[in-house]
């Protein structure tokens, strides 16, 4: 199947929404996402940490450091009140436009 | 909330540039290892799976740089947002803006010139040798003594390094017709020597000139530069001069 690029904004939403489960590394969020998209949405590492960055300094995750399951010292991100707010805000559009966008091309 | 938030990241970004660059570079780095560990079970070397892991990051100096210009770019974008937004909020409000303007001009101006008048009377030390260790001797209210009290304070060098007294005058300058009015003070002999200040030209007072009936040379005194400049226009052929004050002749001694 072909990578498909993603729009700045969508991996933020993607971001808070792998966050909102539960506080995870980047490492780990990067297999989460392959997992979950069956590996369709991969993203270059690379941009994955500039966006967590940019989303920690604007106060929508926090991060603190601690060992992972491998024993590992990892920075593990989570969600802020403000992530929060902003997953709902962004999320319930984004669900708008799928449905209708799923609705019109199986109407075509 | 995301204010606090935002303030904390840039403070620590100003404030600790080196533990954000070793943090950075640490995350970077364990990405990279928990990518290869897990390659290296999936049957790949450990050379290989480093190389891929790098690759898929692209480069950590790269990933890295990326991070930091990721901030900045944040950070930037966010003030812009911030002064463009501010300055739409003014516009509408021109009376506000005038006030506020106003009231900061002349604050500030006010201020400037409160401070600067209290930093030449108060804040500023005395120009004379060891300001801190001059100390004023009050009895009461009155900081005023006659010359009996005075010389025996004078006199008890127990107490202090050494005792300064004076008094200030107004004295007429003028020998004859318009009077001429001009800020003097009386002082003891060795006013100078305690202070630590030296003549500019020819000499201070000493004790010798400082008895009963004057010393040799008779009525004595030393003028301030200011008055040297507007008087005797600076000239060095001053000493000697006579100066009436009062009607009372004195002989400049010193600048």
């Amino acid at each position: 199947m072909e990578k498909l690029d993603i729009p700045q904004s969508t991996l933020d939403l993607m971001i808070l929404t792998i966050l909102s489960r539960e506080p995870m590394h980047g490492y780990a969020m990067s297999q989460k996402r392959a997992a979950l998209s069956n590996g369709t949405l991969r993203v270059n590492p690379g941009s994955l940490f500039p966006s967590l960055h940019r989303l920690e300094q604007d106060g929508k995750l926090t991060a603190e450091w601690r060992s992972s399951e491998k024993n590992r010292n990892a920075k593990y991100y989570k969600l802020t009140l403000a992530g929060k707010k902003q997953l709902e805000q962004h999320r319930k559009p984004w669900d708008h436009v799928a449905l209708a966008i799923a609705n019109v091309l199986e109407g075509a | 909330m995301t204010l606090l938030h935002r303030l904390w990241s840039i403070v620590r970004g100003f404030l600790r540039p080196e533990q954000l660059k070793r943090e950075l570079d640490s995350e970077v780095r364990t990405f990279v290892e928990m990518s290869a560990a897990e390659k290296t079970r999936n049957g790949v070397s450990r050379d290989e799976a480093y190389r891929l892991a790098m690759l898929e990051l692209g480069g950590i100096e790269q990933a890295k740089e990326h991070v930091r210009t990721a901030r900045h770019a944040a950070f930037l974008e966010e003030v812009a947002r911030d002064l463009g937004y501010t300055f739409r909020i003014l516009r509408k409000q021109p009376v506000f803006v005038l006030v506020v303007v106003l009231t900061l001009t002349l604050g500030i101006g006010a201020n400037t010139a409160l401070f600067t008048l209290m930093n030449a009377m108060i804040l500023k030390s005395l120009p004379v040798r060891e300001p801190d260790r001059l100390v004023e001797i009050r009895c009461g209210r009155r900081v005023n003594f006659s010359n009996p009290i005075w010389e025996q304070i004078r006199d008890r060098r127990e107490l202090f390094n050494g005792a300064i007294a004076y008094s200030t005058e107004r004295h007429n300058l003028a020998s004859g017709g318009e009077t001429h009015f001009v800020d003097g003070m009386h002082v003891n002999g060795n006013y100078f020597g305690v202070l630590g200040v030296p003549a500019a030209i020819g000499r201070t007072f000493t004790e010798a000139d400082d008895r009963r009936g004057c010393g040799e040379d008779g009525h004595i005194a030393v003028i301030s530069h200011s008055f040297w400049q507007s008087h005797y226009g600076g000239s060095p052929d001053v000493l000697g001069k006579s100066l009436a004050l009062d009607g009372r002749q004195f002989t400049i001694v010193g600048v």
